[in-house]
């Protein structure tokens, strides 16, 4: 029995001697939580970030590890215990959520500059080749000849922006005259045969399955499905009044500080600022935050009159309760 | 009967046995559900009510018990068929046959789902068929298969139809022959051998079937969610709204719907259970 025991620790030992020296060799490991449509950009990121970190920690290597989902989704996940040491949502919302748990820290927007949104979006329409149903802004999807696919705002940011895109843009069009907008939004409603459950699902049923004459979706989804997708066969419709998508960023603190990896995760972070990942959101038609590298890619991004959401319909914790909650505008609008 | 249950209770392990099923069942099924209850009753009885009365919950589990029917229904046939099929007839690749009908439990619901969403689309192999230019298009007029209610009835025939088969199967190969040769034998028709000697035995294994691909519809997810259009009031299924309320950060809603989709299973499940005592208590009377 001696023996074994004896044998045993120092196995034990040997084992903690070989962990203890191997730790610097060994790759560092980060997880990151994500929402759905960022799957391209952080495939690139990751890769990018790989390379930024052997260069400034003497080639010590980085595993980053990816997790997509809808952005609620993942919020609530890391609430109950999902292992995220940063997080990259779509809606300041559901960061709030995280907040409030104190998973992250309650001044995660000043930490990183432009309120820890290191890219934006717009919502745009897509319309198939030659815009044969002359689509050009949201009034446009109130025509009883027109159908449009959108995800389902109550299971998709994506889907959230599209409907506020769209009672925003009907708003801006019909005035303050609140029951002509009510109508207007019935109406668009009616127009939509398919509520896809996430953003790109939606593009799917629309690209793929040719469903519907238009679709309500990001700036960045929509370019990749003209332009990578099925080439030649989509145009991107901006419409003149348009929110803007912020995805802010953060440190899952309460994790990080678990598993010891804070520095890690910040720098993680901060890279998104960088000007080779700033790069790489523009190419893959996410307004880069940074105005260097807006103004070399000015051609990509057409002006258009972009404004945020908590200007126009009030903080998000309302705008989920007034508008996104059950029995809120978006189920009156179907009643 | 007596001396059998006695003689497995002095069977050595059965404390151990009993105890580890015990601690299984409680971890994974009974704790998850008292917890579900507990959420739902959070803030009171009027919340529960609240929100299992609200109009769109009770139309999506309207929507979703009427699918679920038509799938239980087309499958009672179709289930029954490739039971009878397989059981009477030598082909080959029977084997191979009897193993694609366990492809369904196998497969990622979320797989099943997009694949038939593909198939089914109007640009779909089997979606262009009803579209305007297709050849049952142009018979019966264009219709919508995926992103319509007849997409979701599909998605919930393929994900229940192992159900059926492997209810009905065992019942047909102990069936003896010798009861239908004795009814011919006795001047009976085809028909009146299927209705009066076939047809009995099989009742509480298809009713058994039924119950399960019932229960199993009405909570089925994965596969529908991508085949469906999800316009509310309309073709939402209720697992859609348990998710919507989840994506809401409200547990106790989401478990009050949840509860309320388990008590729809629950009596389904007791219904079946009373059916099939009814029926096997009258067969056993009959023999």
């Amino acid at each position: 029995m001696r023996r074994y025991l004896l044998l045993i620790a120092s196995a034990v030992l040997a084992f903690g001697g070989a962990t203890a020296v191997a730790a610097d060799t060994q790759p560092a490991e980060l997880f990151n939580a994500s929402y759905d449509v960022t799957r391209a950009y952080f495939k690139s990121y990751n890769e990018l970030f790989r390379q930024h970190y052997a260069a400034a920690h003497n080639g010590r290597k980085v595993s980053v590890y990816q997790s997509h989902a809808g952005a609620s989704k993942q919020a609530m996940a890391i609430v109950n215990g999902l292992m995220a040491d940063t997080v990259s949502l779509n809606q300041a919302s559901d960061m709030l959520l995280l907040s409030r748990h104190n998973m992250v820290s309650k001044d995660w927007e000043t930490k990183y500059p432009n309120h820890a949104v290191p890219f934006t979006s717009v919502t745009v329409i897509l319309v198939r080749k030659g815009n044969p149903k002359n689509i050009h802004d949201w009034s446009d999807l109130l025509r009883s000849d027109v159908k449009f696919v959108m995800p389902n705002p109550k299971s998709s940011g994506t889907g959230r922006y599209a409907f506020l895109s769209l009672y925003g843009g009907i708003r801006h069009s019909v005035g303050d005259d609140a029951t002509k907008v009510d109508a207007a939004m019935k109406r668009a409603m009616r127009n939509v045969p398919i509520l896809a459950n996430a953003g790109h699902g939606a593009t799917n049923a629309f690209v793929t399955s040719q469903i519907g004459d238009a679709l309500i979706t990001l700036e960045n989804e929509a370019h990749m499905a003209a332009e990578q997708y099925s080439p030649g066969q989509f145009e991107v419709i901006y419409p003149d009044y348009s929110v803007v998508v912020e995805g802010p960023v953060a440190v899952v603190d309460a994790v990080a500080r678990k598993k010891g990896s804070e520095a890690l995760a910040d720098e993680y972070i901060k890279y998104m600022w960088s000007d080779a990942a700033q790069e790489l959101a523009a190419s893959l038609w996410l307004r880069p935050a940074s105005e260097k590298v807006l103004a070399r890619y000015h051609s990509r991004f057409p002006d258009i009159r972009a404004y945020r959401a908590v200007d126009e319909f009030g903080p998000w914790n309302r705008i989920k309760k007034d508008i996104f909650s059950d029995g809120g505008y978006f189920d009156q609008v179907y009643k | 009967m007596n001396l059998l249950t006695k003689k497995r209770a002095i069977l050595p392990g059965l404390g151990l046995s009993l105890g580890l099923s015990v601690l299984g069942l409680s971890l994974m099924v009974f704790i998850p559900i008292v917890v579900m209850v507990f959420t739902a009753f959070e803030g009171g009885w009027d919340r529960f009510v609240e929100a299992v009365t609200d109009r769109r919950v009770l139309a999506a589990a309207w929507f979703s018990l009427r699918m679920s029917f038509y799938a239980t229904l087309i499958n009672l046939v179709f289930g029954s068929l490739v039971a009878w099929v397989l059981v009477r007839y030598r082909f080959p690749g029977r084997s191979l046959l009897n193993a694609l009908v366990d492809l369904p439990f196998a497969l990622p619901t979320a797989v099943t789902g997009v694949t038939l969403a593909t198939l089914y689309a109007p640009t779909g192999l089997i979606g262009q068929m009803f579209a305007a230019e297709g050849i049952f298009g142009r018979i019966f007029g264009p219709t919508m298969i995926a992103f319509d209610a007849k997409g979701v009835v599909i998605a919930l025939i393929v994900v229940t139809l192992p159900f059926m088969v492997r209810a009905v199967q065992p019942v047909l190969e102990t069936l003896n022959h010798e009861f239908e040769e004795a009814a011919t034998v006795l001047g009976a028709t085809r028909g009146q051998t299927v209705r009066r000697v076939i047809l009995p035995e099989l009742v509480p294994a298809m009713i058994m079937g039924c119950g399960m691909m019932f229960a199993r519809a009405t909570g089925e997810y994965g596969s529908v969610i991508f085949i469906a259009n999800n316009i509310p009031y309309d073709t939402e299924i209720l697992p859609l709204v348990i998710t919507g309320k989840l994506d809401q950060f409200n547990p106790q809603a989401a478990s009050a719907v949840a509860l309320l989709m388990l008590m729809i299973s629950a009596v389904i499940l007791l219904a079946v259970n009373i059916a099939q005592w009814h029926f096997q208590k009258r067969l056993v009377e009959a023999h």
